[in-house]
């Protein structure tokens, strides 16, 4: 391929903060329009707002998750623009001087490669309200208006939609092992911007970047910048000039969208905030904020494999969500063995959770039941395949594994003498398999052992199978 | 009996006394504003204060209730108060309805005052002469043909004219200075973050401090007392606890005198050139003489970057209020216009047909100083020489205490005389706007008259923080002069 | 400095101030007379000199992340047209938003 993309990405996160930004009005998601409004966020005359401490917190713990310098002196200012859900007239953001600047964090790439991705900064802002409409107008809603925000913005560094998912993906991940933001996209929790431009291979000059608006969803940013990328080499094939601009992306069809705004008539005024006084964070603050960081996960990542010797495959499938990581943790710490529970969360639990397409909280089975599951596998209780399958009756009843094994009557048959009569049995029905295996073709020996576990419905002990099978046949 | 002629402890004594009324008190000034509705103080005059009156008399006036229970007063009509229509002499705030109460009007209301009703100014508190009312121009009550000063005009004629017993007005570059000194009555405009700006409509973020007037000091201390303090619902009001200027002043007149003992005083003779009337330059002079008996020391002091304190002002003013009056836009509230088949004709007739001239011509300016291409030039530069302006001050305040000079070039000027040149118009603040840049207190008080019998006045400019110089100094300017204190206006014959 | 017919429109535009029925070019004049006056500040050398954009620079503390609702009713109330509790404006295309 001739050309390469250039992408950046501007994240919106919202701050799972009880009040608002600049107000004492909840946050909470759902409740009937303008209920959760008072004058601050509606905009009466006279109204000011007061900067909420737990968001300046949350802000400055993200920003130091993500290698931030955090700015000790950083200022409030006024982005002016006329928008119904926007009742000031003006949203409180910060521009020249940001909370923190000059971060990174690091992706995967498809080649399993570190990745380091620049965050050029990181601010406070408070959201919009909300416009819906209908058959004679629209209308708005000022619930969400003034709920806090941070938004992310990173440097042009990722080249590729999987890169940028990935990114994506990184910065979900690290704000939720915070429990700064719940990260809920469907509630418009987390939402995400993509700057996109292309340029010919090798070139040091980037091409005229366009900004996709409202890409919300992982699916979505994959597909909006492949979109945006065909459609700019076709503009710089038929030797046009990719206009600088803000497009929309449409889900529904999958394309961008040229937005009807002209680009010049946003001039948005922006000046520093003379309703606050600039945002002071002294050393003993930021310190503390930095201490009472949690475990994130790059460093979770290090220690699965240090501590509980996994893959760096393995390592990263199960701390790429927190939950996931602490499901798998209290597994462990119950059954002992890490590599078996790495197994068990990668082929079984994770395919169950995608089946039933639902998030691990909200999982049937507690690490505890899986547990004593697969203590019976490792202490030859049952065998695998019997353990799979008791697996999923456990989700599909919510017995245990001892009460689906004792209905059914998979205990696995441990006993010499009844495996002996079974072996015993295949040796006699296989004669010419048997002949070969003597005459030197030892691979046979696994058709054997399958033989033996089919007429015991699979319950017989493998390596007891195994064992009297050899002794039998030299 | 003569109510305009008792400071507010004088009344509260008789209140506690049982010699006088809230309900007497308010009808009286009731009466007086309806007698006087040509000045046009008021804008909206509630006639149920004399309820409330009532029901301070029927509990009765206790020796330790607040010095302000069922005392009158009036508040600009800028300050929202729950319940109570506010306009902020706008058409597009002609129906509003405030639904919380600032935080001066809930100290006011905690203290037991009794409001008598909200007083006319400058549409959005633009504007020196207060003739760019939505609801009319104010009128000087010493000569009908003159303005009262503005933007805070009504607040101030309320006093000035008997209509109330004090007031409140807003100060963003000289809005309660100038007016009391049109009137003849004394203000003050604290240090910006005493009084907290929750609840009263900006203009200018930066700059707008509200300000009490009163016909003598010691109302003065009382008015400012119960206003001023931390409030946490403005983060630019100062965390300082308050302390009680009432209670300065009338602590043992010894240890008062000697807490003003060896001030000096400057004086900035650079700042008080061209342009400045006879009458006024007469009675500065005058004010020396009288502080100087006082034992006061005169230094000549500069403020070499005040003669660009106009154009900072007005670049800072505007732009601030540019963005602070896009919230009325006729969607939440307030004017909407027929005329919106799209969103953006909703929002331009509405702003268009409901803002006044002069609102829009500060629109307009503090829109292009903040704009794309001039924010640098404008804007930007503005605030640095903001900062040269903070600090002449600070070094003119190591070789002086506090700084006297006029609050205006002139006395009272004629309506209708500046009106078609904003310019000119603008120069009338050129005394009394680098106090609002640099965020000092200034207190104004009466100085006598012109030849013409309008009021003349003085301001002491002090520290940030320093009110309390500037009350004692002036508490002491009043025993010396006690005729330029407690005046009522009355229109003279001779200068009809 | 000159404010132009065209910048007037401009600006009136940004601040969404219908300015059709306005005498525009008086406005224009005054509006340049302004501005030009205002020129005077070229002639200040700032270099150096940190901006004064707030009139108070204490440090306070923040507030406290804590619910307090407010009579909602009363805001709705103020408000011109209303349609089942929501404003209303005419009909806009969505994410014209910022
Ligand atoms: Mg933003
Ligand atoms: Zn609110």
């Amino acid at each position: 391929m001739k050309y390469e993309s250039v992408i950046g990405l501007e994240i919106h996160s919202q701050l799972s903060t009880k009040s608002k930004m600049f107000c004492s009005c909840s946050t909470s998601f759902g409740k009937k329009q303008n209920t959760n409004i008072c004058p601050v966020c509606s905009a009466q005359p006279g109204s000011l707002p007061s900067v909420n401490g737990k968001a300046i917190e949350y802000a400055v713990k993200t920003a130091l998750a993500f290698n931030c310098k955090i700015n000790k002196n950083s200022i409030f200012a006024r982005k002016n623009y006329f928008y119904p859900d926007l009742p000031k007239g003006y949203q409180i953001s910060q521009y020249e001087e940001p909370l923190a600047t000059f971060g990174w964090i690091n992706i995967t790439t498809k080649d399993n490669l570190e990745k380091k991705i620049g965050i050029t900064r990181i601010h406070l802002e408070e959201d919009a309200g909300k416009n819906t409409h209908n058959y004679d107008g629209s209308l708005v809603d000022l619930n969400r208006a003034g709920v806090p925000l941070i938004e992310i913005v990173s440097e042009p560094d990722m080249r590729t939609p999987e890169e940028a998912v990935a990114y994506f993906k990184k910065i979900r991940t690290v704000l939720q092992y915070l429990e700064v933001c719940d990260c809920n996209m469907e509630e418009g929790n987390l939402r995400c911007d993509v700057n996109v431009s292309v340029m010919e291979k090798g070139q040091k000059v980037f091409g005229t970047k366009v900004e996709v608006k409202n890409v919300n969803s992982f699916r979505f940013v994959e597909k909006a910048i492949n979109y945006e990328i065909e459609r700019q080499i076709k503009i710089v094939e038929a030797g046009e000039k990719v206009q600088q601009e803000t497009r929309l992306f449409d889900s529904s069809s999958n394309i961008t969208k040229s937005m009807r705004k002209k680009e010049e008539a946003n001039d948005y005024r922006y000046f520093p905030e003379p309703d606050l006084i600039p945002l002071v964070l002294d050393d003993s603050f930021i310190d503390h904020q930095s201490t009472t960081l949690p475990e994130l996960p790059d460093k979770k990542k290090e220690r699965f494999i240090k501590s509980f010797s996994l893959s760096n495959y393995d390592a990263a499938v199960l701390t790429s969500e927190k939950d996931i990581s602490k499901y798998y943790e209290e597994l462990v710490s119950l059954v002992g063995d890490a590599k078996s529970c790495s197994n068990w969360m990668q082929t079984e639990v994770l395919r169950a959770l995608n089946e039933q397409k639902i998030e691990i909280v909200k999982f049937g089975m507690p690490p505890k039941q899986l547990s004593s599951l697969i203590k019976l596998v490792l202490s030859g209780e049952i065998n695998q395949g019997t353990a799979k399958e008791v697996f999923n009756e456990m989700l599909a009843t919510e017995l245990s594994a001892d009460q689906i094994i004792e209905k059914k009557g998979l205990k696995q048959i441990s006993d010499p003498t009844a495996i002996e009569k079974i072996v015993e049995e295949v040796i006699k029905e296989s004669p010419s398999q048997v002949e070969q295996y003597k005459s030197g073709k030892v691979a046979l020996m696994g058709f054997l052992v399958g033989l033996v576990m089919k007429k015991s419905k699979g319950k017989a002990n493998p390596a007891i199978v195994n064992e009297l099978l050899k002794k039998k046949l030299n | 009996m003569d109510i305009l002629k008792y400071s507010i402890p004088k009344i509260a004594k008789m209140l506690r006394e049982k010699k006088i009324s809230s309900q007497e008190l308010t009808s009286f000034y009731l009466n007086r504003i309806k007698n006087n509705k040509k000045l046009n103080a008021y804008i909206t005059v509630l006639e149920d204060s004399l309820d409330i009156a009532k029901s301070i008399d029927n509990a009765g006036v206790k020796e330790k209730d607040p010095v302000l229970k069922g005392i009158p007063y009036s508040l600009k009509d800028n300050m929202l108060v729950k319940g109570i229509r506010t306009t902020c002499a706008s058409k597009i705030l002609e129906n509003y309805t405030a639904n919380y109460n600032s935080t001066v009007a809930q100290r006011l209301n905690d203290s037991g005052a009794v409001l008598l009703g909200k007083t006319n100014l400058d549409e959005f508190a633009m504007g020196s002469s207060n003739e760019n009312s939505f609801f009319g121009p104010v009128i000087n009550p010493w000569n009908h043909k003159h303005v009262p000063g503005g933007s805070s005009g009504g607040s101030a004629v309320s006093v000035s004219a008997g209509l109330s017993q004090f007031s409140y007005g807003t100060d963003t570059g000289g809005s309660v200075r100038l007016p009391a000194c049109f009137n003849g009555i004394a203000s003050i405009k604290p240090t910006y973050g005493r009084i907290s700006r929750y609840g009263i409509i900006a203009f200018a973020s930066s700059l707008d401090q509200v300000g009490p007037m009163a016909r003598n000091i010691e109302d003065l201390a009382i008015a400012y007392d119960v206003v001023c303090g931390p409030d946490s619902k403005d983060q630019t009001c100062s965390i300082k606890a308050k302390e009680s200027m009432y209670d300065f002043l009338s602590s043992d007149k010894a240890s008062f005198e000697k807490s003003f003992s060896k001030k000096k005083i400057g004086i900035p003779r650079d700042m008080i050139k061209e342009g400045v009337s006879e009458d006024v330059l007469k009675s500065l002079d005058e004010s020396i003489n009288v502080l100087s008996k006082m034992g006061f020391d005169f230094v000549d002091v500069k403020i070499p970057n005040s003669k660009y304190a106009l154009d900072v002002y007005y670049i800072i003013a505007t732009g601030e209020a540019s963005s602070n009056l896009s919230r009325y836009d006729g969607i939440h509230y307030g004017y909407r216009s027929k005329n919106n088949k799209d969103l953006d004709a909703l929002y331009s007739y509405s702003r268009g047909e409901a803002f006044g001239d002069e609102v829009q011509r500060r629109i307009m300016l503090g829109t292009f100083v903040l704009s794309a291409g001039y924010y640098d030039a404008y804007f930007s530069k503005a605030a640095k020489v903001r900062t040269l302006i903070k600090n002449d001050f600070n070094n003119a305040f190591n070789d002086c205490d506090m700084i006297l000079m006029p609050v205006s070039p002139v006395t009272a000027f004629k309506l209708g005389e500046k009106t078609s040149d904003p310019l000119t118009m603008y120069l009338s603040d050129v005394f009394t706007i680098s106090v609002n840049l640099a965020a000092l207190p200034s207190l104004g008080f009466p100085s006598g008259f012109d030849k013409t019998g309008l009021p003349v006045g003085m301001q002491l400019i002090g520290k940030h923080f320093d009110e309390s110089s500037l009350f004692s100094a002036a508490k002491m300017i009043q025993e010396k002069k006690p005729e330029w204190f407690n005046n009522v206006a009355q229109e003279k014959d001779s200068v009809k | 400095m000159k404010i132009t017919g065209d910048l007037v429109d401009k600006i009136a535009g940004l601040a969404h101030l219908d300015v059709t029925k306005k005498n525009k070019s008086l406005l224009a004049e005054q509006l340049t007379q302004i501005v030009e006056h205002m020129r005077v500040l070229d002639q200040v050398d700032v270099s150096n000199v940190e901006p004064m954009f707030h009139g108070c620079i204490e440090t306070k503390p923040l507030r406290k992340d804590e619910v307090a609702p407010f009579e909602h009713e009363l805001i709705m109330s103020s408000a011109t047209v209303t349609q089942d509790n929501y404003f209303t404006v005419p009909s806009i295309i969505d994410g014209e938003n910022e």
